[in-house]
């Protein structure tokens, strides 16, 4: 391995530009699973890559970026949100919950979590913090949750392994909700 | 992808949103930034700047006078929960509870799909049914737009570059009046194929109603010939003949998934239920 720190020849100045041209920055305090985090962030650093690149919580996953596959859902204030519909600026002042936060590393896992094991939930598992925070907003709720609101729910985030059975099988069972018997109905066409 | 380079700006009032909306050559609002924020990660739009008025608390306000006002920087979530909207706007929540997912609505605003007027999405219509008026702030001066006016077509509004629309209200619901709001998607969350708003009501003998179908192209646009029909109808059912030559009206133009064919039949259909449902809803 060759030192390069004591080489004598002048230094060589990069020809491209820096990636990213310098923007406003801004100072935030944002409290993280608890914890208050400060940062100086740009203006167009997506509340997604903010978590990843810059707090190091990288079970906030990238899919879309554009809000359709819910990959990177967090909570806001208790409320899932897009974390890639949203600038890292924004959250200044707010509570941010991730993936993360739903159990400790040396602790038992959140009953959803407990519930996407027993009932193998994901295979992948690329989606599954997006359910599991969507999800755990709906245990969370104060009105009574149905199952029609969990399915509602279900549709918010794109699996492409499981065919979404086991995960409504292990949400359903978090949620204490008991599947009606069976009835067969036309396939409904309205959105 | 990431957005390209701008600055954003928390506006602290509405005085201070539309001076920086004037102050800079391409400054965007940002509310919910449901629509905005996929347009810069894809890079359809890179304005300079973006003057976030999601925390500003003059827009953040629901007021029953007994209109219902709904300031700008109200999400849809917070508006279809509201029990007084629930009672008497039933539409309007029925709407938005077909807009996207939970997550997209709990910070999705009411104002900011109005003043974007995609032309699949669902609020113009609905702000247009129930005869909504727009409130636009400027540095200069505040004016008041009906819903009618507001709407230019495809994804363009009569809101100038230095105006922010600071309200919309709803109109107290008009006694006797029925409603539905019915739409196609390929799936649910997805932006409508086709989709209709309709409101009627007895008006002296006579039928007054608003049929605005959406989703077809140009944004909400009222489908006047079931209108005139309606005025005098005896009962809900459209005849087959007047709802071709409506149909025959329409433009839309195929996209990767629907052809304009299915598009029209898709609208005829729905307008056929809409118009049932609604007069179904009249007392």
């Amino acid at each position: 391995m060759t030192d390069t720190t004591n080489q004598t020849s002048p230094a060589r100045r990069a020809l491209a530009p820096p990636v990213a041209e310098p923007t406003a920055r801004h100072e935030i305090a944002v409290e993280i699973n608890g914890e208050t985090i400060e940062a100086e962030v740009e203006s167009r650093l997506l509340l997604t890559d903010f978590l990843r690149d810059r707090v190091r919580l990288t079970g906030t996953h990238i899919g879309c970026e554009q809000g359709s596959c819910g990959a990177c859902t967090v909570l806001l204030d208790d409320l899932p949100v897009r974390s890639c519909l949203m600038l890292a600026p924004q959250v200044d002042g707010r509570s941010i919950r991730t993936v993360e936060g739903l159990a400790a590393p040396d602790a038992a896992l959140s009953p959803m979590q407990q519930a996407f094991c027993d009932h193998h939930g994901l295979q992948c598992g690329f989606c599954t913090p997006g359910f599991l925070m969507t999800l755990t907003s709906l245990a969370e709720r104060e009105t009574p949750v149905t199952l029609d609101d969990l399915d509602h729910h279900l549709d918010s985030s794109f699996c492409r392994c499981t065919g979404y059975v086991n995960i409504r099988a292990a949400a359903r069972h978090a949620l204490g909700l008991v599947e009606p018997q069976l009835v067969t109905e036309p396939m409904q066409g309205e959105g | 992808m990431k957005p390209n380079p701008f600055d954003y700006v928390r506006a602290t009032s509405v005085d201070h949103a539309v001076e920086l909306l004037s102050s800079a050559g391409d400054a965007r609002l940002l509310a919910g930034g449901q629509s905005l924020m996929p347009v810069l990660n894809l890079r359809l739009g890179a304005p300079e700047l973006v003057v976030d008025i999601s925390r500003v608390d003059e827009l953040r306000s629901l007021k029953l006078t007994p209109n219902l006002r709904i300031g700008a920087a109200m999400t849809q979530t917070e508006v279809a929960n509201h029990p007084d909207v629930n009672d008497r706007w039933p539409m309007l929540v029925a709407a938005i509870e077909q807009i996207g997912h939970p997550q997209i609505r709990n910070r999705g605003t009411v104002c900011g799909s109005l003043a974007h007027n995609d032309p699949q999405a669902e609020l113009p219509a609905v702000a247009v049914a129930l005869e909504a008026i727009v409130i636009a702030r400027s540095a200069q001066r505040e004016r008041s737009v009906t819903a009618d006016e507001f709407f230019q077509g495809t994804f363009t509004t009569s809101l100038e570059a230095d105006e922010l629309m600071t309200a919309v209200e709803f109109p107290e619901p008009m006694p006797g009046q029925g409603w539905s709001f019915r739409e196609f998607s390929r799936q649910p969350g997805d932006f409508a194929t086709a989709g209709v708003a309709a409101v009627l009501r007895p008006d002296a003998g006579s039928v007054k109603s608003r049929v605005v179908v959406f989703g077809l192209g140009n944004g909400p646009t009222r489908a006047t010939l079931i209108e005139d029909v309606l005025s005098d109808a005896a009962g809900p059912d459209l005849e087959q003949s007047v709802v071709e030559r409506w149909a025959a009206t329409l433009d839309p133009s195929d996209d990767a998934h629907t052809s304009a064919r299915s598009k029209v039949q898709h609208a005829q259909r729905l307008v056929i239920e809409a118009v049932a449902e609604a007069w179904g809803r009249m007392p």
